[in-house]
């Protein structure tokens, strides 16, 4: 690495030369000095030796000083600094050199400490210039090695991501497959299927088959945890009654619970209460509290119950049993940690229920808090989100919204199923997909909003809206809808057309929603 | 300077200063490496080791920071070949490294290549 | 007597489920995989073919895709089973759908409860 200061003297009075030599070593910077008699020479020297300061003699005998500059300029060097040396006649000459490029002056005889305090100054700049551009290259090279090591760790995520999908899926179809084998193994001789068995070898089998489920139960919670801190849970969410939600699970569990000699009851308002839910999930983690409370409650009661507030539903599940201490009472949620709370015989889990909970209503945008006094029992709350008009037709206000300031007049097809939930929604998804291909024109839209479609005519009023709706029915009389399928008891349909029917959005949107819940 | 055969790593992060480690063994880069966890700490090996030794410097440190440590280690002896390594590309950093003295600069990568390829330069 | 196809790689469970269905008066005709189930449908017509989803050579989607395209077998009932949990509950009080090409199906996830498998061949079969 060459850090010298490189410098050109052209020049070709011996003394003169030796003058600025001296100065230079006097200035005690490392430098190298090439030194030039003539222009010719010194053009000569940029062939291999591009330097940091030329340091020139203005009034040279073969061609003039600001003859070099253009030179050197023309060539492409005219970022070297060039001190003229000489004795200038007047301001003229001066300009000129300037226009040419030079950096300074000095008049001869040489001042030497000015000329020290310059080429000082010189080597300042350069170093400020190197610093900078070093700089520059060093940031930039960071910048692309960085962006780099990001791509790189983007596609090892997503690998990663990958990976973990494949995992969960081998992993389920594994341990299910011989579990299988094993419970419908065990279940066939345990029902006398394959000759007589007496009762203790029943008995061993039972107690064979209980433990399957418990091993089937441990992998469902294991899969469940792992597909919930993968973020990989996907949640189907819709309306959903939650108070016939609980009473369906409270009436599961009450044999169990009157056989232990306990209590259990809901407490739940008049009608309905819907939220806009995962029906499964929201099943599984009131399973899982019951459970709890059943499992900890050796006597009392347990009480589910149901609170409709403004903006939320809280549903909360009390029992009169050991509770937890205050010390436990963090942990709780966490996975595996089997807290000490006590429990009766043959209450073992995978320590898994709660976390798995947790993780499903957070998912829900709710929120799960517990209070508990040991001896005295334990409260648990869950509590969801209501949804809100707004939320549930988000879409079909949007659209409603465009259509409006566009047109005048529109009509609305609505089409409801009249038990929604499992499968039957997805007639709705089919039925969408049937009303896409007929539409003809570019401003029909089709909405499937959460429970219903709707299809949005402009410029439609209500007698041709029911030509259009007509046609759909025959369309739905053709579908390939194995009608007989889980109950599937048809669907309603209705025309809502503007100005004729109503006369605001939210005049249409509340309708909209009594058409719902008048199924 | 003569060939070094020493290796100083300035850096308060347990696992970077172990991942470092692994990436110069990996190239096959023969150096004995001494780890300090602070800019006092390195200044105080610095006087116990020097000559032959380059130090690898991160930027944020408890106490002096890594900018004050460089300044006060080329005062100890300028010939020390300090590399700036750290985990954020910032312009103005870079040019601060290099105004107090730093001999390089790289940044932190998940395989430490930049580091290891500014280490080997100045094994040359 | 109604006649039940059971479609499985897995030798052992094909077995097993012969055996629950024999003795709860059904017959039974099996096969290992899609392709030879095609066959099996054309020629024997069952009330009711029960297939395993993930097997190797023709996965079970595929070979339902194939019953429903022969107009000899695709009005034939099927039922799934499957060990994956995408979009099945396993503790609900209903089973899973499974969705082919617009075509609904009743999907039992495994391991099975016997009764459950009975109930809904039960009320495919019988009420046909």
């Amino acid at each position: 690495m060459n850090d010298k200061f490189k410098i050109i003297i052209v020049e070709d009075s011996p003394t003169d030369t030796k003058l600025l030599v001296d100065i230079l070593n006097s200035i005690g910077h490392e430098f190298n000095v090439r030194i030039a008699g003539s222009y010719r020479q010194a053009k000569e020297y940029f062939q291999d030796y591009v330097p940091d300061l030329i340091l020139l003699d203005v009034y040279l005998p073969d061609h003039d000083g600001f003859y070099f500059l253009e030179e050197i300029h023309k060539q492409g060097y005219e970022e070297i600094p060039v001190i003229l040396i000489s004795a200038f006649s007047n301001t003229n000459e001066k300009l000129k050199s300037l226009e040419l490029g030079a950096i300074d002056f000095i008049n001869k005889p040489v001042v030497t400490e000015e000329l020290k305090a310059r080429i000082k100054f010189q080597i300042k700049l350069k170093k400020i210039m190197d610093d900078h551009i070093w700089a520059s290259e060093k940031t930039n090279e960071g910048i692309k090695l960085l962006y780099k090591d990001l791509e790189n760790k983007n596609i090892q995520l997503k690998q990663l991501d990958l990976l973990k999908d494949e995992f969960i899926n081998n992993v389920s179809h594994e341990l299910r497959t011989p579990l299988t084998i094993i419970q419908e193994s065990v279940s066939i001789m345990a029902d006398g299927l394959l000759g007589e068995l007496n009762e203790k070898q029943i008995k061993h089998l039972k107690i064979t088959l209980e433990n399957i489920v418990r091993l089937d139960n441990i992998i469902n919670d294991l899969l469940d945890i792992s597909t919930i801190e993968n973020r990989k849970l996907k949640l189907n969410q819709e309306n959903v009654d939650i108070v016939d939600l609980v009473k369906k699970v409270v009436s599961n569990f009450v044999v169990l619970v009157v056989k232990k000699g306990l209590q259990i009851k809901c407490v739940v308002p008049e009608g309905k209460v819907n939220v806009f839910v995962d029906k499964e999930r929201i099943y599984q983690v009131l399973v899982n509290l019951i459970n709890n409370a059943y499992k900890f409650t050796e006597k009392g009661l347990i009480e589910v119950s149901v609170v409709e507030n403004d903006n939320t539903v809280e549903c909360s599940v009390k029992d009169t049993g050991v509770g937890i201490s205050a010390s436990d009472l963090p942990r709780l949620f966490s996975k595996f940690d089997q807290i000490a709370r006590q429990a009766g015989a043959g209450a073992k889990g995978t320590g898994l229920g709660l976390s798995i909970t947790k993780g499903i209503i957070e998912l829900h945008d709710g929120q799960i808090k517990v209070e508990s006094t040991v001896a005295q029992g334990t409260l648990f709350r869950i509590i969801l989100p209501r949804p809100s008009v707004s939320k549930q037709y988000k879409n079909l206000t949007e659209c409603l919204g465009e259509v409006k300031l566009k047109h005048n007049n529109y009509s609305v097809l609505v089409f409801n199923i009249k038990n929604p939930g499992a499968g039957n929604d997805r007639f709705l998804d089919e039925l969408k997909e049937l009303i896409d291909k007929q539409i003809h024109r570019k401003s029909d839209q089709t909405i499937r909003d959460n429970g219903s479609v709707f299809v949005i005519l402009p410029d439609t009023k209500k007698d041709d809206a029911l030509v259009v709706l007509n046609r759909i029915r025959q369309t739905i009389n053709d579908m390939n809808w194995d009608k007989s399928y889980n109950d599937f008891k048809g669907f309603i349909d209705k025309i809502v057309s503007f100005p004729e029917d109503v006369h605001t959005e939210a005049e249409l949107t509340n309708l909209l929603k009594i058409y719902k819940e008048a199924i | 300077m003569d060939q070094p055969t020493r290796l100083l790593i300035i850096d308060d992060d347990a696992v970077d200063q172990k991942l470092i480690q692994e990436s110069i063994k990996k190239v096959g880069i023969e150096v004995e490496i001494i780890v300090a966890f602070s800019g006092e700490e390195g200044v105080k090996k610095v006087n116990d080791l020097k000559p032959e030794v380059i130090i690898v410097l991160d930027t944020v440190l408890p106490g002096m920071n890594g900018f004050e440590t460089c300044r006060k280690i080329k005062e100890i002896d300028k010939n020390l070949r300090i590399i700036i390594c750290t985990g954020v590309v910032d312009a103005v950093d870079v040019a601060k490294a290099r105004a107090f003295g730093a001999d390089d600069y790289c940044v932190k990568t998940a395989d430490f290549l930049p580091l290891v390829n500014a280490i080997r330069k100045l094994i040359v | 007597m109604k006649k039940i196809l059971v479609v499985d790689d897995d030798p052992q469970i094909v077995d097993l489920i012969t055996i629950r269905l024999k003795a709860n008066n059904y017959e039974v005709i099996t096969s290992p995989d899609g392709n030879d189930a095609i066959l099996m449908a054309q020629k024997e017509h069952p009330d009711l073919v029960i297939m395993d989803i993930m097997m190797p050579n023709m996965p079970g989607g595929d070979a339902v895709r194939l019953l429903m395209a022969d107009n000899k077998t695709k009005d034939i009932p099927i039922i799934f089973l499957t060990a994956l949990t995408a979009n099945l509950p396993h503790e609900a009080d209903h089973n899973g759908i499974i969705n082919v090409d617009g075509r609904f199906f009743p999907a039992i996830p495994k391991p099975f409860k016997p009764e459950k498998l009975l109930s809904e061949i039960k009320k495919i079969v019988e009420d046909h």
